[in-house]
Parts: structure tokens; C-alpha cells; sequence
């Protein structure tokens, strides 16, 4: 088998012919390796590459597998993670100049996790500084939309949505504070899931907001997201706002499909001002496919969400700017000049603008709760635009992430996070200009399953999936 | 709300213990104006019934 049908097939078919033995974990890593060596530089994907530790992982999958072990569906599959996750001994940077010889003492709980499912760690994932987004000058390199190299990959997890999109791991691991997986997964056409707040621990990884903050996998299908899910999901005594509701085989009701779903679709996201026509059309367009196969649709309301990209930039924004507030003054000059720009000002921010929008948050919240009562599931666009060039999607005067544009276009992503809810986003379409568009699904608290399951019904009846960039 | 100066913000800066340049200082400005605005806009009348949701505990049970 070439390389070329190695690196775009899903988990659960390499997982099948490692089972077979018609792989091994050491040709399937190695394939990886050599298809990074040979994209990175390009697309900006990796900070660190564990070329060595990941082959002895290989191997060590391999003789586990020969013996016939079994440690699931994720033995011997190479996955690579955020560079804010914690690795010991290897640089964790956090994409950022401060933290550039960071090497953690211990694995994050996350990383251990993984080891214990057999998964072969490829290595760490570039990002927007610190995962706040619209970083101008990567210091490890820029990341590049695979689909269009001139374009945005998204953030924040931007090298995560790179690598799985273009074929330079199986799957990945990103995080999502608001809207960091499923952004970068509506920009490079994967899939990406937010998890409920609580449902994956945050143990050993860097924060941006501790109320925000959830770690998610992001796959080229839906049941390669739910098998990441499985391995890294469940209580850490490690991080107390992990939750002890128990874990689902995520897998199981994959195929249950969508008959009799019902889907809420709200107005102020589908007739806001910014959103692109193209991504409306795919998004209702899917919503269709969903009909045919059993689901009901109706408008609905969601008259606070509006105001989700100001109370997230009013909560999420100051949290981190306290968590970044030593360095800040310390060694200032080690930032990005967007991502210093925009602690500076949330370290500015008043107090009476936190707590009004932390009452916000709250009746985004009751809002979203009340409309999951009638509607299984929320349907929207992951975002209101295709990833738009690089050179106008950072934080600079005018670019993506700046004022007004960026409070607005944040409608999309914060809500779920706000709520805490689970958010799932999968590819619906192309716009006009050839980019890859996201459908996000919102569902309610520790109900991924159901989200898997629209997907995985949605992701049955189209083609879009088996699509991937020329790189 | 009143447009936010740039000798405001080095005002808030020296308060909060931070050094802004003037390379910044107007882009401070304008995104913190912009923030406080549409935090400000927030209904008023919808907020009355709302606590801050400060402390975040996850749900504890998923058929919760």
C-alpha cells in the first residue's frame, strides 16, 4: 500500500488493518513522518516533531500487537497534539517566545491517556500564540491553510486542523476556550468537536479561561472523532472541574440516525449581516439532507446569543489576561504584538464589564438550556465566512480579530462555549472560492453521542469527507 | 459610551502595572471602546434577573 492511501484513510481503517496485519504501527508512523518531513515546512503544521520517541512508540505498539495485545481502537495510530498540551521533557511553547525552552517535568493527564490507548504520539501542534488567536508572526513558523496556503488554517488550533486536514496525522487534539477546535475544523474541512466543559480534563494544559477552557478531537470523519473522544474522556482527580458523569462508548449509536430529530435553527445567525451567502446556502443545504433522512427543522430564537462575542471577549479576555499577567509584565517584548495588544487591553478592562458580562453569560446559558428542551439539536454555521488570507485574518487594525468584526463573528462559536455545551463541527461544503465550510451542531450537556450521530448521519449521506487539498 | 483616549489608557496602564506603547496605545483604545460598547448595549432590563456565573461547576450528571 502507497503512502498516498496511507495518510488520508480514517482510524477506524487503519485500525482495521493494523488488526488485519496488513499494517504495521512502525509503517504506518514511519509513512507519517516522511509526509511531514516533506509538507511542514510548507504548511506550518508541527513545532516539534518526536520523530524518534514516536517510532519507539511504533514499535513498541507493534510487539504489543504481535503478542496480541489490544489497548482499542487507537493502538498504533499516530496522532499529534496542541503544543499547550504538556509533554515531559519535550518543549511545550504554547506557540509563544515566552515559554520557547518550556519543557514540562510531568505528561499532562490528556498525553497519559493517550499512551494508555496505545496511540503514537507524532508530536506537538503549532497555534495561535497561547491559543488566544490572531497572532501576526508565528515564531515557529506560519500556519497555512492546506486547501489554500494563502489562506488561514484558523485558530486556534490551527496546526491541529493542518495536520489532520492534510494528511500529516490520523487525528489530532486541539482546544477550544471559544471556538479554537471547531474554527480551524470549519477552515480546513475536518471534523472537530468541543466537548462539554468538564467532560475532558484540562490537566497539563496551558489555560487561557478556566471556565472556557475544553480540549477536542479533530478527525477527517466523525467516528475517528468519537474514538478520540472514547480514550481521552472521563474524571482526572487532577483537575477538579472534571466530571465524573460516566463515559459513553461513543461509537455505539453511531449509526442510529436522525429520524425524528429536532432541529432548532436560529435567526440571528442565519440572517446576521456578516454571514457569507455561500455559507448559508451549505449549511440550510445540510440541514436539508437531514430532513430527507428524517429529521424536522424549524427557525427559532436566540435573542442573547447576539450579544455571545462581547460577553466572550468580556470573560474569556480578562481571564486570561490575569493568567498572563506576570509574564506580561515580565517579558512583555516576548509577545506577539496582536496577542500583547489584546491582554494589554482586557488587563484594562473594568470590572463592572467582567461582571456584566458574566451575568450575560448566564442568561446565554438559560437561553441555550430552555432551547434544548424543545430541539435536540442547534444547527449553524461553525462560522459566518470561508477562512478568509492570512494577511487579513490576524489581530492587526482591520484584520479578523479585531473590534467590532471580531465581536461579531464570534456569535457562531461562543454560545456552546459560554454554556459549556458540546459543539460539534463537520464539513458541509465549498465556498465559491474552493474553502472548506463547517456546520456546527450544538447539543445538549454530556450528549456528544447525539452529536456524533447527526454527523455521522449527515457525513453518510454526502461526499464531502472523502475530499482532501493537493498538498 | 464617551470615546476612550489614549491618555486614558496610559492612565488604566499605570494603575494595572503595565507599560503600553504608543505603537499599541490607539489600538487599545479603539478594541477597548469597542468591547465596553457592546458589553454597555446588553439589555439592562434582561440582566436584572442574572447572577455572574463566576464560579463554573460542571454538570454532575449527564441525565441530569
Amino acid at each position: 500500500m502507497s503512502n498516498a492511501e496511507l495518510h488520508y484513510k480514517p482510524i477506524t481503517e487503519q485500525a482495521a488493518l493494523l488488526r488485519a496485519g496488513d499494517l504495521s504501527p512502525v509503517e504506518l508512523t514511519s509513512a507519517y513522518l516522511e509526509r511531514i518531513a516533506a509538507l511542514n515546512d510548507e504548511l506550518g503544521a508541527y513545532i516539534t516533531v518526536m520523530g524518534e520517541q514516536a517510532m519507539a512508540q511504533a514499535r513498541q505498539a507493534e510487539s504489543e500487537m504481535q503478542a496480541g495485545g489490544d489497548k482499542g481502537a487507537l493502538h498504533g495510530i499516530p496522532v499529534g497534539i496542541k503544543d499547550i498540551i504538556y509533554t515531559k521533557g519535550v518543549l511545550t511553547s504554547g506557540g509563544s517566545k515566552v515559554l520557547a525552552e518550556f519543557m514540562p517535568d510531568e505528561d499532562s493527564t490528556i498525553v497519559r491517556r493517550l499512551d494508555d490507548a496505545g496511540a503514537v504520539l507524532l508530536g506537538k501542534l503549532n497555534l495561535s500564540e497561547f491559543a488566544i488567536g490572531g497572532t501576526i508572526d508565528h515564531p515557529f513558523g506560519t500556519p497555512r491553510n492546506p486547501w489554500n496556503t494563502e489562506h488561514t488554517a484558523g485558530g486556534s488550533s490551527s496546526g491541529s486542523g493542518i495536520a489532520a486536514a492534510g494528511g500529516l496525522c490520523a487525528g489530532a487534539l486541539g482546544s477550544d476556550t471559544g471556538g479554537s477546535v471547531r474554527g480551524p475544523a470549519g477552515f480546513c474541512g475536518i471534523v472537530g468537536l468541543r466537548p462539554t466543559y468538564g467532560r475532558v480534563t484540562r490537566q497539563g494544559v496551558l489555560a487561557m479561561s478556566w471556565s472556557l477552557d475544553t480540549v477536542g478531537p479533530m478527525t477527517r470523519t466523525v467516528a475517528d472523532c468519537a474514538l478520540m473522544l472514547n480514550a481521552i474522556a472521563g474524571r482526572d482527580p487532577l483537575d477538579a472541574t472534571s466530571s465524573d458523569a460516566a463515559v459513553p462508548d461513543y461509537t455505539a449509536g453511531l449509526n442510529g440516525g436522525v429520524s425524528g430529530l429536532r432541529i432548532g435553527l436560529p435567526n440571528e445567525m442565519f440572517d446576521y449581516e456578516g454571514l457569507d451567502d455561500d455559507v448559508r446556502e451549505s449549511v440550510l443545504r445540510a440541514v436539508s439532507v437531514l430532513g430527507e433522512h428524517g429529521a424536522s427543522s424549524e427557525e427559532m430564537s436566540l435573542p442573547m446569543c447576539e450579544n455571545s462575542g462581547a460577553v466572550f471577549i468580556g470573560v474569556a479576555d480578562v481571564d486570561c489576561a490575569a493568567y498572563h499577567y506576570e509574564w506580561l509584565k515580565a517579558q512583555p517584548d516576548n509577545y506577539d504584538w496582536s496577542t500583547r495588544t489584546r491582554l494589554e487591553t482586557a488587563t484594562l478592562t473594568p470590572a463592572w464589564a467582567y461582571l456584566r458580562a458574566q451575568r450575560a453569560r448566564e442568561l446565554i446559558r438559560r437561553e441555550l438550556m430552555a432551547a434544548l428542551e424543545k430541539y435536540d439539536v442547534i444547527i449553524l454555521p461553525t462560522g459566518p465566512v470561508a477562512a478568509p488570507p492570512i494577511e487579513a485574518s490576524t489581530g492587526k487594525p482591520g484584520g479578523y480579530y479585531q473590534g467590532r468584526l471580531d465581536i461579531g463573528r464570534r456569535r457562531y462559536t461562543s454560545p456552546a462555549a459560554l454554556a459549556g455545551l458540546p459543539a460539534l463541527s463537520v464539513p458541509c461544503g465549498f465556498s465559491d472560492a474552493g474553502l472548506p465550510i463547517g456546520m456546527q451542531i450544538i447539543g445538549r450537556a454530556f450528549d456528544e453521542a447525539t452529536l456524533f450521530r447527526v454527523g455521522q448521519a449527515y457525513e453518510s449521506a454526502t461526499e464531502w469527507h472523502t475530499r482532501h487539498p493537493a498538498v | 459610551m464617551p470615546k476612550i483616549t489614549t491618555e486614558e489608557i496610559y492612565a488604566l496602564a499605570l494603575i494595572a502595572g503595565i507599560e503600553i506603547g504608543e505603537d499599541r496605545a490607539d489600538t487599545i483604545a479603539a478594541r477597548l471602546g469597542s468591547v465596553l460598547d457592546a458589553i454597555d448595549e446588553i439589555p439592562s432590563d434582561a440582566l436584572a434577573s442574572a447572577e455572574p456565573a463566576i464560579t463554573f461547576a460542571p454538570y454532575e450528571a449527564a441525565d441530569e
